[in-house]
């Protein structure tokens, strides 16, 4: 069975090239738009991995995160920060509220699948 | 050789070991033989009569729907100077596509496709009329018959449309 | 896996409507409303940009969508007022923005020089911030204190472990370390017990155990762990060291595949948790989004094909079935009509998919009306009317460029120079309305300004120093300013560097008529000019009134009909040698013979036993058509001529008719002969007219 990997991002362009990449890899990908979508989407995708950006309209990725980590569906699912982002302050926050690992974009596919499936094999 | 080149056909990548060949698609109207390079035709139908258009040249008959396209129908014959050919059940269109524009030619028949090499289309001689020399691309002797070479683009030229 | 092409074509197309979002937004800003999550909508638009850029390799797009996002995260934070100066600076970030989108997507690379002008304006205007900022800073910093909340304070043991490999993995103990103690007293105690003689430094083999006195819970604890999570064994339970625990084994130094985050169920986080400020939570969702779905626009226009074929193929039917003499069985009848009204409302509905407002094209004229502005030395402000108003897409895309220059012709020769307006009593700025609404089957678009007007004398006598009228035409006044339609009239005695692009109104009004619409133009002196474009809503379907004239089948568009009428015998005038007329309820309709107008016949000298068909022209203008019969109305699907023969004057388009065959579509105003400048009976309104009154011959 492959991997279940829930990717958030607004951008419909890094929407597709995340869903290009990640299928791409073998994974079963589901897309959401913010952080909203993505939690409506939690209990049905069942993730075994969240990457997520961080700027998003309506819920952005700090707030989808901390919700994640207080509900129940997928408290313990590892969640990846996939963003343009780059500044410490910002870094420690996502830390802080329980993110799993940060990516820089623009994203090396070959890493990003990579550090999916080192933090999803644990 | 003074003869343009056309598309390729794709067997000419094949090297020199193969001659170049050219299919033609060979027709006949008014009495004389043509050929037009088969790259140019989308398919060959049976004639359906046109509707007339209102300030066009003589030689376009008409509008015909091909699958929900508006084509124009040109009688080759008139383009060529000839005269106009008789209306008739058993005259076909000839549906060529010129970039993106699709014109139906009228002729009385078509007879053959035909393989020729490159090496064998003769360049039009210079006694020609201009007018000819226009829409000729070469000739092809084939069979002991003349065959015409036309020029699809400079018949359906920008004078086409009124 | 998508082609990189396909992620570039989506990545463009997202720009496009980013770029339409951030413009929309600016403005907003500029009209005040600075509010967060304006800020925040604009901020994203060219966050995702670069974004997406970055991805693709545009340098110079991210390093000035970075410079950019700056500029908006001064104004974001509150760093910065939207006082005019930046709303400026940001509306011209965001047209280079713009370019610099476009010559990518265009590979035709931008002018160094332009980017770097850009690039710098945009610093200088964030320099320009920082200064002021730097200045205002001695009052700036209020540290926010909170009082602490009065939790008991509780004490963990936490037992860490890294595995070997951690360092490998990017790992650094100590900043876990650094950011567990930061949560409140902490006393370390290191293990190296198993550091050996000789040990690789590139293993971990370091093991800490940390008595942590906090206010927290063990959720924050953990949250320390999370980057580390896979590469570390963890223990934290609550109490001294002492307060053994009870059957778990993730101490055990022989962990065998590390504990996933062994988190037990949190409790669900309460609200008061939340970092300060951050608004977004589950707890006030907006209003949900309306469901919708991205189409590919080629499939809805395949879909609008087929919908048309459908249209097309049940006339076929019905006629193969009159033919069959069948109609008359009721089941038949009956089953045929339903059909008939499902194709039509798979019709409509495949329509409503294309349809789209008007607004997204209206909002990118605020950048034209701006550049044109600027470089014609005028002040200038849009005012957008009826932008909720749909039309099919394709006529959308194609009424940007007509759109533009009406928009630079407004600004170059309508608005008049700031000091000249004052001169007149009007306001420096001048106000160029666009306004939409739907009218009898049709979008009307008015573009107006508040101008000096259309200077009729110097439009005529350009026109008689061009030999396009005689020095002693009578010309009525919407006559003279219909002269500026005729080809190559051109009043511009200085070319302005953009309207000098050779777009002159015949262009434009070739460019209204390609789309089956109409042009007009009215304008009162000192007061100003309109041009009233009319376009069908569709470019793929209408009523049509089959018609037949010397023999053809031809198509009038229901929407242009006014009334038939069957004149009786004599019941024509003719007025000198030409020109027939018609009375209907006492006013003279000029009558226009069909099949004569096409070429196919000569007029006929008697209109007993024919049918003039009243057609109204966009400006009321009425004439009669003489048909000789007509057999039907429908709706008909629109096929374009122009694809594979071109444009004939007097026909819209052609249509396929039931049995296979072509008909033409007529367009009546098209019909008009030239001669018939016959003064319109009753219209005193200065309406203009849609077609040059004069031959150019």
């Amino acid at each position: 069975m492959s991997l279940r990997v829930l990717a958030v991002d607004d951008s419909l362009t890094m929407r597709s090239m995340l869903h290009a990449a990640l299928s791409g890899a073998g994974f079963d990908v589901t897309l959401a738009e913010d952080g909203l979508d993505a939690l409506d989407r939690l209990a049905e995708v069942a993730p075994d991995l969240i990457v997520t950006d961080l700027n998003m309209p309506r819920m952005d990725g700090f707030g989808f995160i901390e919700a994640v980590r207080g509900g129940d569906t997928a408290a313990r699912v590892p969640i990846l920060i996939l963003t343009t982002e780059t500044g410490q302050k910002l870094k420690d926050r996502a830390r802080a509220i329980g993110a799993t690992g940060w990516i820089s974009k623009p994203f090396d596919e070959a890493s990003l699948v990579a550090t999916i499936h080192r933090v999803a094999a644990v | 050789m003074t003869i343009a080149t056309g598309p390729l056909h794709p067997e000419s990548a094949l090297g020199a070991t193969t001659p170049e060949l050219r299919e033609f698609v060979v027709f006949r109207t008014l009495g004389q033989d043509f050929c037009i390079d088969i790259l140019c035709v989308r398919e060959i139908r049976g004639w359906t009569k046109p509707s007339n258009l209102p300030h066009a040249p003589a030689f376009v008959e008409g509008v015909i729907n091909l699958r929900g396209a508006i084509i124009p129908i040109v009688d080759l014959a008139d383009r060529l100077g000839l005269s106009a050919i008789a209306e008739d059940e058993r005259n076909v269109i000839i549906v060529t596509s010129l970039g993106e524009k699709v014109t139906g030619l009228v002729v009385e028949t078509v007879t053959d496709i035909l393989s020729v090499p490159a090496a064998d289309i003769q360049p039009v001689p210079d006694l020609s009329s201009d007018e000819l020399r226009a829409v000729l691309r070469g000739l092809v002797v084939h069979q002991g018959r003349l065959l015409r070479l036309l020029d699809i683009a400079a018949i359906l030229g920008p004078e086409l449309a009124a | 896996m998508a082609p990189a092409t396909d992620l570039r074509a989506i990545f463009f197309e997202e720009a496009e409507e980013l770029l339409i979002a951030l413009d929309a937004g600016l403005r907003r800003i500029e009209g005040g409303d600075s509010g967060g999550e304006t800020v925040n909508a604009v901020f994203r638009a060219v966050h995702s940009i670069k974004g997406g850029a970055a991805a693709f390799g545009f340098a110079n797009l991210v390093g000035f969508a970075h410079s950019f996002e700056t500029l908006l995260d001064d104004l974001r934070s509150g760093e910065r007022a939207a006082d005019a100066v930046l709303v400026a600076a940001l509306l011209d970030a965001s047209y280079h923005l713009a370019d610099m989108v476009h010559a990518e997507r265009s590979e035709t690379p931008l002018d160094q020089a332009v980017q770097q002008r850009a690039h710098e304006a945009l610093l200088a205007v964030q320099d320009a911030a920082s200064q002021r900022i730097s200045i205002e800073v001695p009052f700036a910093a209020v540290p926010m204190e909170f009082a602490p909340l009065p939790v008991a304070e509780k004490l963990f043991t936490v037992d860490f472990a890294p595995h070997a490999d951690a360092f490998s993995a990017g790992h650094d103990p100590a900043l876990v370390l650094r950011d567990l103690a930061a949560l409140g007293r902490a006393e370390v105690t290191l293990d190296q017990s198993a550091l050996t003689e000789g040990f690789d430094p590139s293993q971990c083999l370091l093991r800490w155990r940390v008595r942590l006195e906090t206010d927290r819970d063990e959720a924050d604890l953990r949250a320390v762990f999370d980057f580390i999570a896979g590469h570390c064994d963890l223990s934290i339970r609550e109490g001294g060291a002492d307060a053994a625990p009870a059957g778990r084994e993730e101490v055990s130094p022989v962990a065998e595949a590390a504990p996933r985050p062994a988190t037990p169920a949190r409790q669900a986080a309460p609200a008061e948790t939340r970092p300060e400020g951050r608004p977004e939570g589950r707890a006030e969702p907006p209003a949900p989004p309306r469901a919708t779905i991205r189409v590919d626009v080629d499939r809805v226009d395949r879909l609008v094909n087929v919908a048309g074929e459908l249209v097309i193929h049940h006339a076929m039917l019905a006629e193969a079935i009159v033919r069959s003499g069948r109609r008359a069985e009721t089941d038949v009848e009956r089953s045929l009509d339903q059909l008939k009204q499902l194709s039509r409302q798979i019709q409509d509905s495949v329509m409503a998919i294309r349809a789209q407002p008007v607004k997204p094209l209206f909002d990118r004229m605020h950048r034209i009306l701006r550049e044109a502005a600027s470089v014609a030395g005028k002040q200038a402000r849009l005012v957008i009317e009826g932008e909720t108003t749909e039309v099919d897409r394709t006529i959308i895309e194609r009424l940007a460029d007509p759109l533009t220059h009406m928009v630079r012709n407004a600004v170059d020769h309508g608005i008049e120079r700031p000091e000249t307006r004052r001169a007149a009593g009007k306001t420096e700025t001048g106000v160029v309305t666009i306004q939409a609404a739907h009218r009898s089957g049709r979008i009307v678009i008015t573009l107006s300004d508040d101008g000096g007007g259309i200077n009729r004398d110097r439009v005529r006598q350009v026109a008689v120093e061009r030999g396009l009228i005689p020095a002693t035409a009578e010309l009525s006044p919407s006559e003279v300013d219909a002269l500026l339609f005729l080809p190559g009239f051109s009043t511009a005695t200085e070319v302005s560097s953009l309207s000098g692009r050779g777009v002159g109104m015949d262009v434009l009004r070739s460019e209204i008529t390609a789309l089956g619409g109409r042009i007009s133009i009215a304008s009162q002196p000192g007061k100003g000019t309109a041009l009233t474009i009319s376009l069908p809503l569709t470019l793929a379907v209408m009523d049509g009134m089959v018609v037949e004239a010397a023999g053809q089948v031809l198509i009038l568009p229901v929407a242009s009909i006014v009334e038939t009428l069957r004149p009786e015998s004599g019941a024509g005038h003719r007025l000198g040698a030409m020109d027939p007329v018609v009375e209907l309820r006492g006013i003279c309709l000029p009558v226009i013979d069909v099949g004569a107008a096409l070429g196919f016949r000569d007029a006929p000298a008697d209109l007993a036993g024919r049918i003039c068909v009243v057609v109204e022209r966009d400006d009321k203008n009425t004439v009669a058509l003489l048909v000789d019969a007509i057999h039907d109305q429908r709706q008909i699907v629109i096929k374009s001529l122009e694809d594979n023969y071109g444009h004939i004057p007097g026909i819209a388009a052609a249509t396929v008719l039931g049995d296979g065959s072509v008909a033409l579509i007529l367009d009546p105003v098209e019909l008009l002969p030239g001669r018939s400048l016959l003064k319109p009976p009753a219209a005193p309104a200065p309406a203009g007219t849609a077609r040059p009154p004069i031959a150019a011959e």
